[in-house]
């Protein structure tokens, strides 16, 4: 279990590979890529080199509407890695988003999300990363 | 078929803390020559040897055997944490049956310090490196709390349901003088722990420790008149819907389908049954999948069956209070209902132990464990 000295803890860094290069890239500019196979049409994330659907390896990447709808969540009080103590408390999703795929991402504000949310990609966080946020009605 | 039978089954302490001088070789090794001796051979009487262990890297399975002066014929290493006993049961039963090796003793488990369990989590998989620790989301005790929060709305179950789990396996843990947390837990010391990951609360988490199992499978024909856990099957199944579910249903299900067909075993024959525990939302997921329960029943059944102990399910306090070993987790639950059909169960034996049943699950990569198992065993002497 982490304790209180977490914040001086080096944070796992961002691990890139030449399939997710441009993913994350596209992620620091806030824009989410998606895959589409151009074959059978079915959207994918996370990158792959291949349609996991039907094989085809004519998958191309697209931007994503960036928005989606909560399915489930959790307010994290005490993370795995000690990093990320200074963060608590903070809300990670699963959040479907309109073109089929899910994916985990962080959402704010903290702790004041509930399943069945809408949410729109928001500017990335400070390392970069994809962040979302609730869209409140009116 | 019963081509195979484990005729012993062992378990080193389990300790939440190791020794400087304790290493992942030493505690593997431990299991395993405890298991040989149990088993009455000599170990230049084993053929074959199988591991699993997150941490034995650089070293592989035939490193150990090295180390250990094992000369064998088959051997494998299994990389499926909590699936890896019951896959490799699996593989170890097709070779006896094959006439590959007539005596394999099977291994996991873990030196398991804070270093290696943050290493462990931050590079789970690629997707673990590059999708999740960015995010932050480190470990599974988030994912598994997105998961309970889900079957909470789909079965219709309450926080309580799941503590009332938690407060069972620790009534049974302390009938085990091997569990490391074995003092009595109530619901309301449940409920007043610290939030982790809402809603999973510290005794919904399950303990990190150092330890391992394993257990001497051979020839049926061989072990006449021992005191043994007959394999009558052990069935898997692999990243059954590519994560792209819930993971409200696990692999379980369709191995546990295949189980009860071809054994012939139906799900209310079950004596004692370990199911895999990181979580009280896969117990419940597990009891659903293998037909125990169903799916609506299930908070009845924890109330009247699970939490008066009148069902033996994870009868040694499972991984939730007797802790979780690494890559010994699935082999936890085998060694405990081998023990209960050995009648060796001391004061938590189960009155009858007739039909056994062992869930292995695990590998998560990128929501929920992509990998399950169920074995089904009988005793026999």
């Amino acid at each position: 279990m982490p304790d209180a000295s977490g914040s001086s803890v080096p944070r796992p860094g961002l691990v890139t590979t030449p399939l997710t290069q441009a993913y994350w890239q596209a992620a620091s500019e806030g824009r989410l890529l998606l895959q589409r196979c151009l074959d059978c049409g079915q959207a994918q994330h996370y990158p792959r080199s291949l349609c996991a659907k039907c094989w085809s390896r004519q998958v191309e990447s697209f931007d994503g509407s960036g928005r989606g709808r909560i399915v489930t969540f959790t307010d994290i009080t005490m993370p795995g890695h000690p990093a990320w103590l200074e963060e608590a408390p903070y809300t990670i999703a699963i959040i479907e988003l309109e073109e089929g795929p899910r994916l985990l991402a962080r959402v704010d504000p903290p702790t004041a999300v509930t399943v069945g949310d809408l949410v729109r990609l928001a500017n990335p966080d400070r390392d970069g990363i994809h962040r979302f946020e609730v869209i409140r009605e009116g | 078929m019963a081509a195979a039978s484990i005729i012993a089954a062992s378990e080193t302490s389990y300790t939440r803390h190791p020794s400087p001088s304790e290493t992942t070789h030493r505690v593997l090794a431990r299991a395993v020559r405890d298991a040989i001796t149990q088993s009455g051979l000599d170990h230049r009487q084993i053929d074959g040897f199988g591991v699993c262990s997150f941490t034995l890297e650089p070293d592989h399975a035939i490193d150990l055997a090295w180390r250990m002066g094992l000369k064998v014929r088959w051997l494998m290493q299994d990389t499926n944490g909590g699936a890896s006993a019951g896959n490799l049961l699996q593989h170890a039963v097709h070779a006896i049956e094959a006439g590959a090796a007539s005596a394999i003793v099977l291994v996991a488990g873990d030196r398991m310090d804070a270093a290696a369990f943050e290493k462990l989590v931050t590079r789970y998989n690629r997707a673990t490196e590059e999708h999740l620790s960015p995010l932050p989301l480190t470990g599974p005790n988030a994912l598994f709390a997105m998961l309970t929060t889900r079957q909470m709305e789909e079965r219709g179950l309450e926080p309580a349901d799941y503590g009332r789990i938690a407060v069972a396996q620790r009534s049974w843990a302390g009938l085990n003088p091997g569990a490391v947390y074995r003092q009595p837990l109530s619901l309301e010391e449940y409920f007043a722990a610290p939030m982790v990951a809402d809603p999973l609360r510290r005794y919904d988490c399950v303990p990190s420790v150092t330890g391992a199992n394993a257990v001497v499978v051979v020839a049926d024909d061989r072990a006449t008149g021992m005191p043994r856990a007959r394999v009558l099957g052990v069935t898997s199944s692999f990243n059954r819907d590519d994560q792209g579910g819930n993971g409200l249903v696990t692999g379980v299900a369709e191995s546990a389908d295949a189980a009860w067909q071809s054994t012939g075993v139906a799900p209310s024959d079950i004596d004692v049954l370990s199911v895999y525990d990181d979580y009280p939302a896969m117990v419940v997921a597990q009891l659903n999948d293998l037909g125990v329960v169903h799916a609506s029943d299930t908070s009845r059944f924890i109330r009247e069956r699970v939490a008066t102990r009148d069902y033996a399910l994870n009868t040694s306090g499972g991984q939730l209070s007797a802790g979780q070993a690494g890559s010994a987790g699935g082999m936890h639950g085998l060694v405990e209902v081998v023990r209960q059909l050995r009648r060796e169960a001391g004061d938590r034996q189960a009155a009858k132990a007739r039909i056994g049943a062992v869930t292995g699950y695990g590998m998560v990569l990128y929501r929920y464990g992509s990998c399950g198992n169920v074995t089904v065993l009988e005793a026999a002497a």
